[in-house]
Order: C-alpha cells, then structure tokens, then sequence
C-alpha cells in the first residue's frame, strides 16, 4: 500500500476519537511524537466494574505504529510509570508485553483500530480472574529481546 | 535485442541511479538510434526528462511508447504526471485512470499501489480546478446581473418627467430592494459550498479510510478498496472481518458501490483529501 496510507489512516483515527470521544474508562494521552520515523500513542485504561484485582488502577498502554499500519499490527505494551502499575492478569508479563492473539500478526486485522485494541485489553481485564502472572514471568522477562509481535506466544489457554 | 542498445540502456541506468539525468538521457538516445522499438529506452528517457522538467520531451517520448504499446503502464503514468505539471488537469486525469486499469489488468501490485495514489491526486487536483472556475463564473454572473438592473433602473428614470421626486424615489427603492435580494441568493450560494462536510459510512473502506475509487467485495458480503484489501490480503490471506481464508482471485468489483462512489466524489471532491 502507498506509503502514505499510515499517517492518513492515524490522522483520521485521531479526527474520529477527537469528535465521537472515547468509550468510558479509555483516555488519549498522547499522540504521535515529534521527529521520530514511527508513531507513538499513549492511553490511560482503567477496569470500569468491581474487579478487585483491578480497582482504582489507571494503567499507561503505549502504541508504537509502524509505516505499514493497519496491514501490520501496532506494538502495544503497558507502560510502568511511578503512578501507572503493569496490572497482573497470566497474560500480561511483569515488563509489560501482553499475549493478546489478536495483536500478532495473524491474529491482527486491518479493521481493528487503537480505540478497538484498547477496548479489547479493557475487556481482558475486565473478565480476569486469577491475580497471577503468566506461567514463567521472571525467567521470560529476564531472557527475553524480541520485539512483542516476534513473539510466539501460545494461544491456547481460552479461560480467561 | 541488440548487445549495443542493452549495453547503453544499462549505462543510462546507472547513471540514472547516481543521478547524471542529462548523462543517462544522452544514453538511452544514442540506444534509441540503434534499437528505436525497445520502448523501455522511451520511458526511461522520460523519467530522466521528468527529472530535468523538460515535461513537454517527457510526454513526446510517452507517446512513441504509446504508439508502439498502448497498454504500456509507465508510459501512461509518467505522461500523466508531466501534464499535471504543465496544468492540463483532466488529461493527466485520463491517464492516471489508464495507468490504474492496466495495472490492475495485469495485477501488477506494486505499480497499483503507486498509480492508485496518484489517480486520487489528480482526480482532487481536477475537482479543485473545476471548483475554482464555478466559483468565478458565479462571481462574474452575480456582478454582470447587478450591473444590468443599474442600467435598467437608469434608463427608467430617464423616462420619468422632470420634477417627479415621489415616482423617482419609488423606482430607486424598488432597485435597491432586487439588488440586495440578489446579492443574498448569492451569498446563501457561496455559504452551501461551506456546508459541513460528511462522507456516508458506507463508502469508506475499513481499512485505509478513505472514498473507495475501485471497491471490490468478498465472499462475506463487505467491501473493501482493492489496493487495501490487496495488500492486507498479501500480508494475511484472509478476510479481515470473518477471518475465513481469501485470495485476491476471489474479489469481485462492486459495480454499484463504485457507481455511488463516483457520485459521491463527483460532487464532494474534497472528499479526495478527507
């Protein structure tokens, strides 16, 4: 696709949430950042019921886009900051990297936008149960130099 | 084909690369002499001219590729691009769209991408210049009818008797009156073209954003522009919405989307840009 198609395609992303909002719970906290070749977008989250594993938590999700989105999917990783925890979910690694098919490559479709990513990982935590890590948190977070979407991570564990 | 011509062509390439353009130019011509069918040699020698901005050199060798090979892709585009440069907007128009179509004949994807581009930059190029001439045609015909009801309220004046203040101030209010009743139409005119600007929904693509030019439509009933849903299928063959499996032999035009499309570009060109 034209090169241009990433840049138009956030523009008009931004124009949407900027007129319709967002859906309660989902902030924008930045987006785009000067200079740089690709594109950041930061969002604040929080779990809108009763969760106790996440009440009152407001967590940073970055979004890195790359020039070949929306064909590609965006690098979306929870950001640690002094008053922004990585929230505990055995899909969400202690460094932020969260297993979510849909962000991979083939779980990824150029449909989906930032708003709709978000809306996922809300609701991913929204349903969570267990106040865990993934199986192997420390050892992956110690070893691992991959980028998020190079990642194979295993897709079979449907509950929750 | 001919050791020599090959042999310069591939002298005028690398050239070309280090970009010497009058150097590559002069190469392709001295190929040209001894190979004046090869019709790579004609628009290779265009891009150099394109480069140079010798645009009227790029669309005379345009042509000759033309006239040998009328389906040829770069010709058509770069004969499009040198008129755009030189101001004559519908004709690059025309063969922006040839370039499109024959890319999309031959399912040359990476060219579609590119000729896809530069069709909807000449296609809003072209709404912008047609805008621009009924905005001053508008402009000239509400001055021209102001001028003429002046004229019309002199010459009944001049027929009212001396000494007739009453008749005479009626005839003036009266032309007033018109006069700022045409000036609002017209202004009521200048202030629709500022309307707010929405495009329907449905002729969005989902995944680029923008007024679909050639939708096609999958086996599961949505519709897609097809150089985006061509590159998403290149990267995933699937469907974005079902996730069933999908190859680009499976899309189908929509025939009627794109008729709604066109309509809708047609009269809303600064949707090109939206």
């Amino acid at each position: 696709m034209a090169t241009n198609m990433s840049a138009k395609r956030l523009m008009k992303e931004l124009g949407k949430i900027n007129n319709d909002g967002l859906p309660p719970g989902i902030e924008l906290v930045q987006s785009g950042s000067a200079g740089s070749e690709l594109s950041d977008w930061l969002f604040d989250i929080r779990v809108l019921d009763e969760n106790p594993i996440y009440k009152d938590g407001v967590y940073r999700l970055k979004f890195r886009f790359s020039k070949s989105y929306p064909i590609e999917p965006p690098e979306v990783t929870f950001e640690k900051q002094a008053d922004r925890p990585i929230p505990i979910h055995p899909h969400i690694y202690s460094n932020g990297i969260i297993c979510l098919d849909l962000l991979g490559s083939q779980g990824w479709s150029p449909v989906q936008s930032a708003q709709s990513v978000c809306m996922s990982i809300q609701s991913m935590l929204t349903s969570n149960t267990k106040n865990e890590r993934p199986p192997g948190d420390e050892e992956f977070v110690r070893g691992n130099t991959l980028r998020p979407r190079d990642i194979e991570f295993l897709y079979h564990d449907n509950t929750v | 084909m001919n050791p020599q011509a090959l042999r310069l062509k591939e002298e005028g390439n690398a050239l070309f690369a280090k970009r010497n353009y009058a150097g590559a130019e002069s190469c392709y011509s001295q190929a040209l002499v001894i190979d004046p069918a090869m019709t790579s040699l004609y628009t290779n020698r265009a891009m150099c001219r394109f480069n140079m901005k010798e645009y009227n050199g790029v669309i005379a060798d345009c042509d000759f590729c033309l006239s040998l090979d009328g389906e040829n892709i770069k010709a058509n585009y770069f004969k499009s691009k040198a008129l755009a440069e030189l101001g004559d907007t519908e004709t690059a128009n025309t063969h922006a769209q040839r370039a499109y179509d024959i890319c999309r004949k031959t399912d040359d994807r990476k060219s579609l991408d590119m000729t896809h581009t530069w069709v909807l930059n000449c296609r809003s190029e072209w709404w912008r210049v047609r805008e621009r001439r009924r905005k001053r045609e508008a402009q000239d015909l509400e001055r021209e009818v102001l001028e003429l009801l002046a004229k019309d309220r002199d010459e009944t004046l001049g027929s009212v008797p001396e000494g007739d203040e009453f008749e005479r101030k009626a005839i003036w209010e009266e032309s007033e009156k018109k006069a700022v009743q045409l000036k609002s139409i017209f202004e009521r005119a200048r202030k629709d073209d500022d309307r707010e600007r929405e495009v329907p929904p449905w002729l969005v693509d989902d995944i680029s954003f923008n007024v679909m030019v050639d939708p096609v439509i999958t086996s599961s009933g949505r519709s897609y522009d097809r150089a985006a849903i061509q590159a998403a299928i290149h990267a995933n063959a699937v469907d974005p919405v079902t996730r069933e499996p999908l190859t680009k032999e499976e899309l189908r035009p929509n025939i009627v989307l794109r008729q709604a499309c066109d309509w809708f570009l047609e009269n809303n060109g600064w949707a090109y840009d939206w």
